[in-house]
């Protein structure tokens, strides 16, 4: 396995790749507060609750995860699949954010802007 | 014939690299700023070497050794992930890098690209279009920690060069 020179034409295309990864990135972080959770199981729509008509927190099991939704966003409060990496999201508030528990099968994300949230009342 | 004997015993060797270097690598405690779940690919670089030094059917055997070890260790559905990732990733660096001029620390992009490309498509079979969420933070850390791996394996390839002329 020889050394092989980085070039200039290549150091253009990893920027170029970089510039455009952190964009997107960047874009994705901006995104206002939502004001629904979508609850899927398998790809197919369980549960749309509209956040801000909860008076207090709500918990919903799916299975065998829990699901914790209340006006400041949804969470995953525990699950057992051995990662975690859906209860390490923590608490989703951005339209578009999104946990998933592979392992269960399950996702949690927020959608619609912060505009729905005052048509609703 | 000694001469496959010591490519298989190569081989072996950097299987087992490959599974040290993911063990360590969840013991690394989560990265500040990155996703949950988000892991800096470190067994790329051992499948990099793999693909330039051995060759693909070597490589893949890397990959689907790491694949086979967490499937038994860490479910069903880590073991899918890992595999699709592994194989794809390895396949990836090898035509980067046999069939271009492109660096490695190019083909280190490539490859966790394509990591990160194949567990995005098993986990969108998995649950559905949800998973989509993770592609833009995906995107950028296979940019960065692509070129963290092929900058890695660039400092070791001369103590590693020995091992692989060895064999020639």
């Amino acid at each position: 396995m020889e050394k092989r020179k980085f070039t200039m034409r290549e150091a253009l295309w990893l920027l170029a790749l970089l510039i455009l990864a952190a964009g997107i990135y960047l874009w994705s972080l901006l995104q206002p507060a939502g004001s629904t959770a979508v609850i899927e199981q398998n790809g197919a729509e369980l549960y749309r609750v509209t956040l801000s008509s909860l008076s207090e927190p709500e918990q919903l099991e799916v299975n065998g995860t829990v699901i914790e939704l209340s006006r400041a966003g949804a969470r995953f409060v525990s699950s057992p699949c051995p990662d975690q990496v859906c209860v390490e999201m923590g608490l989703l508030t951005r339209a578009g954010e999104t946990a998933v528990c592979l392992p269960q099968r399950v996702s949690v994300r927020i959608a619609g802007g912060a505009g729905a949230d005052s048509v609703t009342g | 014939m000694q001469g496959k004997a010591k490519r298989i015993a190569l081989c072996g060797l950097l299987g087992a690299l490959a599974l040290a270097l993911s063990f360590l690598e969840g013991l690394l405690p989560p990265l500040p700023g990155l996703p949950p779940g988000a892991k800096p690919g470190l067994s790329n670089i051992v499948t990099m070497f793999a693909a330039g030094s051995l060759g693909l059917p070597y490589a893949l055997a890397v990959a689907i050794l790491k694949g086979g070890f967490a499937f038994l260790t860490r479910g069903v559905t880590a073991g899918l992930m890992s595999l699709s990732g592994g194989v794809l990733s390895t396949l990836a660096m090898w035509a980067v890098w046999k069939k271009t001029r492109f660096s490695l620390l190019f083909t280190g992009v490539c490859g966790a690209l394509a990591h990160n490309a194949a567990q995005l498509s098993v986990a969108l079979l998995l649950t559905g279009p949800a998973a989509l969420f993770y592609t833009p933070a995906l995107l950028l850390f296979s940019v960065v920690f692509g070129i963290c791996s092929g900058l890695a394996l660039r400092l070791v390839l001369p103590a590693l060069t020995k091992l692989g002329t060895f064999i020639q």
